[in-house]
């Protein structure tokens, strides 16, 4: 959290006309309309008003980010007081590392897994049970290394956002079904599908 | 064989924005279903955009109050205070003969101080000359709000832009109305014959660069060390003295006095540019100018940014913004495109109406007149018009490439509807000087034993004549596949294409290189790419050419003016337009081992933060030294060190207990701080903790130099007793988070 939330905690109340805040009140008054401090319960999807589902409609969100930076972007309150001037650096902040997570497939799993109590990591690699992913992902790296030609990566490359694609559907299943160790497991997945995108883009 | 085949993009309907560049072949099947927007841009239905090219002669309308004043001279320092005095006769001269400080004996360094010290005169001088008549100066709220100006501070030339009446204007920088002027800097007599030696800068200062008596590319050298290999390969080419003794020290630089080198730095050149330009926009507009928006290259690491941000304020300039030009030229797109959305759409209206056949946007007649008062424009659009965009979804990808002198800037930006959102960035820092550079040191090295030639000359002024020669013979290479050189023994008889090609095959490769890791790192394929902008010189050289009035690098220093009048909430401005910027490198500090652990990563949608949690390496390890860099590079070694803090005293604890939490936050305005704070995971302690140290924030960069010495001195100090490395989360497994 930036330095500015330390000072002004997310009140109950507006700080310009002191009416009291609805539960919807995230980003500014419903009264005055002045801009409040970046809440510090709502979810990511809350902040950008999508179902907290992993299947996204992402041109929705696309949409809706750019709609909420246009009255939240610090450039916006140039001439306004500081006060506000602090809350819209906070909330634009905010609003971007909840577009960050949620537009790609992976972050928004994890933060999926985070909201239900489960620490999926960063991305990062874990310790790894299954032998035969393991030995899937290892032939995989190996066919990178082999791939001589730029026909040959793409191709892979296509391959792995194919798997990607489905190990998505099948987290996207498992959290519906509330079997969330299945579900972390599927991120587990995708974090090595997210793994070999980054190499064969590197290669690329 | 990579083969670059010269796009000569069309000529537009504006003349003045023909644009030519080098494109190696390999990028054209990258982006082969990509039409290059460059043909047909600006189309016909910008007419009604205020924001369109202005044209030199319509730009000076605003001033004849200026002209029939005393006699408009050049923009050197010591002419300023002349004109200052001489302006309106009505105001009482507080002249002061700057050039008679500038005395010969008197150092480079010296004379910036004195510059420094005269600015409460300039200000007054142009505070109380209100011009009659002129509207700006007239009304108070207008320069009370004072938009900041926008200045494109480039390696080679130098622009500025400013949002002024309505619309963007260009600001002429010198006696001839030149919009864009020599990034040059030199010593030399006035042209009125006053005595000593005067800082002249732009063309002046350009006639002086074979004598070694001006500096050049001073972009090319600032926040850069000694030890930069680009910087070494170049320098050798310089007419003036760049002392580079390899250890990580700033480059030593010089130019002739009489007959002796005289040393400056690449800052107090910068500065001075700066202030020239700063006065030239206050000049143009009659009031103070004292803030402004740069535009960088997308190389630039923030160490850089920072001492262009110091040579702003040298001048006497805040700087608001520090733009990366793709997102500068995408910002002003996306404005152009809204503006003929909208006069597109208020057009169709129109003409259904009338019973048109649409389209009828063409010219000045059927523009969209209501369009912020900009109607007059029309006439310079004529041309043809592009039917088939119109049906296209707004959402627009852009591919901008940059390829200037010095640098080379490559971003995806995704335009909808006044919103630029910058997708993915690289930059890297060799420019078409770079191409010049390999003809060069190929005509010097002896082709059978790749040994330098003996008869090779080493002269700095045989040199740099060579280096121009080269370069004047790359330009004429996009019109023709030989070009005959002069005779002379270092030479050879002509330059082929495929010579040229062969010695910069490396270069080429990088530029496609940073194309394609860009469309990556947007997650795009070529195809989803609607547009490509394509900008810089490749073939700016001789000012000539210049004359002639081309405008196409305009573009970056128009978006960066149009983002002042956005950032600083100028009235009129529309409220629609907005840029994001991303993070051009990532940001992390070093964990055990010398590992690079990124904390943002590129790309990042500013303004943002970021933590990570951090624990110590040793059992009751005392401190713990938190080191930041940015880069690329997966060791930090290779990476550009930003600061350091330290975190002490740490409490009594098992290696990996404490939680150093270190959190990176970065502005809107692309301010970079860190904040840290120990945090101690509750559990059983067999002594208890001491007191947690305050929780810091610091401001990044905080070093002074941008690589070398300071990681070496800690890594001597510390060795690795200060070390972090990453809080174990539990291993990946089902775990209830932290409360």
């Amino acid at each position: 959290m930036s330095i500015h939330q330390v000072e002004s905690q997310h009140s109950a109340e507006c700080w310009s006309c002191g009416s009291a805040h609805g539960d919807d009140t995230l980003f500014f008054c419903n009264q005055c309309g002045a801009i409040q401090a970046a809440s510090d319960t709502a979810d990511y999807f809350q902040l950008l008003g999508v179902e907290p589902t992993f299947m996204v409609n992402l041109p929705v969100i696309e949409g809706k980010y750019k709609a909420l930076q246009r009255k939240l972007h610090p450039d916006m309150y140039a001439t306004k007081q500081k006060v506000e001037q602090d809350f819209s650096a906070d909330q634009s902040s905010l609003v971007n590392k909840a577009y960050a997570t949620l537009v790609n497939p992976l972050s928004r799993a994890i933060y999926l897994l985070r909201l239900r109590g489960i620490e999926a990591g960063d991305g990062e690699e874990g310790t790894m049970s299954d032998f035969e992913l393991l030995s899937e992902v290892m032939e995989i790296r190996e066919a990178i290394e082999e791939a001589e030609d730029i026909g040959g990566l793409q191709k892979l490359h296509q391959e792995n956002a194919e798997k990607m694609r489905q190990s998505g559907a099948a987290f996207a299943a498992a959290l519906q079904a509330g079997e969330l160790q299945q579900a972390l497991e599927w991120v587990h997945r995708m974090t090595y599908w997210d793994r070999i995108d980054k190499e064969i883009t590197r290669k690329l | 064989m990579v083969r670059p085949i010269l796009y000569r993009l069309a000529d537009c309907p504006n003349s003045s924005l023909c644009r030519r560049l080098f494109l190696p072949p390999l990028l054209s099947p990258l982006l082969r279903d990509v039409p290059f927007v460059s043909s047909e841009f600006p189309t016909p239905s910008c007419a009604a955009f205020p924001l369109q090219f202005v044209r030199t002669d319509q730009q000076l309308s605003f001033s004849s109050s200026f002209r029939t004043g005393a006699s408009y001279q050049p923009l050197g320092f010591p002419q300023e205070s002349s004109l200052g005095g001489t302006k309106q006769p009505g105001v009482k001269s507080k002249k002061r003969d700057i050039s008679a400080q500038f005395a010969p004996g008197a150092s480079f360094p010296a004379q910036m101080a004195d510059l420094m010290e005269s600015e409460d005169f300039f200000h007054q001088a142009v505070t109380e000359e209100r011009r009659p008549g002129d509207p700006s100066g007239a009304k108070d709220d207008v320069s009370r709000l004072s938009p900041a100006i926008g200045i494109d501070l480039g390696t080679s030339y130098s622009r500025v832009a400013v949002w002024h009446e309505g619309e963007i204007k260009l600001v002429p920088l010198d006696e001839n109305n030149n919009t864009e002027i020599p990034s040059c800097v030199g010593l030399g007599g006035s042209p009125d014959d006053s005595p000593g030696e005067n800082i002249l800068i732009g063309w002046p200062a350009f006639q002086l660069l074979p004598q070694g008596r001006a500096i050049h590319r001073a972009r090319r050298i600032v926040g850069r060390v000694d030890t930069d290999e680009s910087l070494q390969l170049g320098a050798r080419f310089w007419p003036f003295l760049v002392q580079l003794p390899g250890i990580g020290i700033r480059p030593v630089i010089a130019l002739k006095k009489g007959d002796r080198w005289e040393s400056v730095n690449a800052e107090e050149v910068l500065a001075l540019q700066l202030h020239y330009l700063r006065r030239a926009a206050e000049r143009f507009l009659g009031r103070d100018v004292s803030d402004a928006v740069l535009t960088s290259p997308a190389a630039f690491t923030r160490f850089q940014c920072g001492r262009l941000a110091a040579a702003a304020a040298a001048a006497g300039l805040r700087v608001r913004r520090i733009v990366a030009e793709p997102n500068a030229v995408g910002l002003l797109y996306a404005a152009q495109e809204k503006q003929r959305e909208s006069a597109r759409r208020k057009g169709t209206g129109r003409s259904e109406a009338a019973g048109g056949a649409g389209k009828s946007d063409r010219g000045k007649g059927t523009g969209a007149p209501g369009e912020q008062k900009e109607s007059g424009r029309g006439k310079e659009t004529e041309g043809p018009k592009s039917d088939e965009k119109e049906s296209e979804d707004k959402e627009k990808n852009v591919l901008v490439f940059h390829l200037g002198s010095g640098y080379c800037s490559v971003g995806i930006v995704c335009i909808d509807d006044g919103v630029s959102q910058s997708r993915a960035i690289a930059g890297a820092a060799f420019g078409t000087d770079d191409f010049v550079n390999n003809l060069v040191a190929r005509a010097l090295t002896d082709p059978r034993t790749r040994a330098p030639a003996p008869d090779a000359p080493t002269d700095r002024k045989t040199l740099f004549w060579l280096w121009q020669t080269y370069r004047e013979a790359m330009v004429q290479l996009s019109e023709s596949e030989f070009v005959d050189l002069p005779e002379d023994p270092a030479l050879g008889k002509t330059l082929s294409r495929a010579e040229f090609e062969e010695s910069n095959e490396g270069l080429f490769r990088a530029c496609v290189d940073m194309v394609t890791r860009c469309l990556a790192d947007a997650r795009l394929k070529p195809r989803e790419v609607q547009e490509v902008h394509l900008l810089g010189g490749g073939v700016r050289i001789n000012k000539l050419e210049v004359r002639k009035g081309r405008e196409y690098d305009d573009e970056l220093v128009k978006g960066a003016a149009l983002e002042a009048a956005i950032a600083g909430g100028v009235p009129g401005v529309d409220t629609g337009l907005l840029l994001l910027q991303g993070i051009n490198h990532p940001l992390g500090i070093k964990v055990e081992g010398d590992v690079f652990q990124p904390i943002l990563s590129r790309n990042a949608l500013i303004p943002t933060s970021r933590e990570l949690i951090f624990t110590t390496i040793k059992d009751n390890q005392e401190q713990a030294i938190i080191q930041f860099y940015e880069g690329e590079q997966p060791v930090v070694e290779q990476n550009v060190f930003l600061g350091c803090l330290q975190v002490a005293p740490l409490p009594r604890a098992r290696a990996g207990f404490p939680k150093i939490i270190v959190c990176l936050d970065v502005d809107a305005g692309d301010a970079l701080r860190a904040h840290a704070r120990v945090e101690m995971p509750p559990g059983d302690y067999e002594d208890p903790p001491g007191p947690l140290p305050e929780p810091l924030v610091v401001k990044l960069p905080s070093v002074d130099v941008g690589h070398g010495w300071c990681k070496e001195a800690l890594r001597i100090k510390y060795g690795t007793s200060a070390d972090v490395r990453l809080y174990e989360t539990a291993p990946t497994g089902v775990r209830k988070k932290d409360a």
